[in-house]
């Protein structure tokens, strides 16, 4: 009764994302589901438009070489004792993180989002990006705590 | 999350709610854990301390009333979702749900909630998504939420 085909999670390489994908890859198991892992880069202009200063600093291929960075560690994940059960898909986007992963949720099907939530400094970030996604996804969303939360 | 043993679904009897404990009724299954359902009624001395006119108007066996139904109602929906033979535990607490729902979970160590997103009326919408919100911030475990199944992708 209850689908679980597709299930995603968004992952800035954190150690909290990597707690939720322990949850992720372990649903997917259970549920043989298509394991989703997307990396959000963030827009250049958007740093641009804060930093300002930093501009002239940004190298022409920012965008090829963070995808190119973020695809790499994309494939370290998951371990390999998960990566021999579940069929993993990866992807890089790049904008507002909390939009990717709602548009990613919905053109490709997505039937749960595992996301996790931190406290340090990425609390701000992936914290606030983590309850976006539960106001606008219309898919169940796992929040993952960190451990000692 | 091999550990996950004791999963816990808070209802209000709404059809969001009856959603929820399908995901936990599911999860249950996959990971062979107990499955609780929790219903938390109102304490009537709260509505008496703010409407202290209506106070004689709330019968005296308000309480017992209120618990009975949700004992019926709550055994309604475990058969309803789980089947007639199910094996879920049934409990209604009394008082604010938030804290309610919070001390039941570390007091039976339960390792996941699963919660709907949307209450059963307009009315409570905004006390259940104000619920939600508190709860997915505070638990000490993790939170499945769970939207109403009409629910579409919204882009910002």
């Amino acid at each position: 009764m209850i689908k679980l085909k597709r299930i995603l999670c968004p992952t800035d390489f954190s150690e909290y994302a990597e707690h939720a994908l322990q949850y992720a890859c372990s649903l997917s198991e259970k549920y043989a589901a298509e394991l989703h892992l997307l990396h959000v880069l963030p827009d250049p202009a958007t740093t641009i438009a804060t930093y300002g200063p930093i501009a002239g600093y940004l190298p022409d291929n920012w965008t090829e070489s963070m995808t190119e960075h973020a695809n790499r560690e994309l494939k370290k994940i998951p371990k390999k004792k998960w990566a021999n059960q579940i069929k993993v898909v990866r992807a890089t986007t790049q904008g507002m993180t909390f939009v990717e992963i709602i548009q990613y949720a919905k053109e490709h099907n997505i039937d749960l989002i595992v996301i996790g939530t931190g406290t340090t400094l990425n609390h701000a970030l992936m914290g606030s990006v983590a309850e976006k996604v539960v106001r606008k996804s219309s898919c169940p969303v796992l929040l993952v705590h960190p451990q000692d939360h | 999350m091999n550990k996950l043993k004791r999963i816990l679904v808070p209802t209000d009897f709404s059809d969001t709610a009856d959603l929820a404990l399908r995901y936990g009724h599911s999860l249950a299954r996959q990971y062979e854990a107990q499955l609780h359902l929790l219903h938390v009624i109102p304490d009537p001395t709260t509505a008496m301390g703010i409407y202290e006119q209506i106070a004689d108007a709330i019968p005296p066996d308000w309480q017992e009333t209120m618990l009975r139904h949700s004992e019926e109602q709550l055994q309604k929906q475990a058969a309803g979702v789980c089947g007639p033979a199910n094996k879920v535990i049934r409990t209604t607490l009394q008082g604010d749900a938030y804290s309610e729902i919070i001390r039941y979970t570390k007091f039976n160590a339960i390792d996941l909630i699963v919660i709907g997103t949307h209450g059963r009326t307009s009315s409570v919408h905004h006390l259940i998504g104000g619920l939600t919100d508190r709860i997915f911030r505070k638990a000490p475990c993790p939170v499945l939420t769970v939207p109403p199944a009409d629910r579409r992708f919204k882009l910002p």
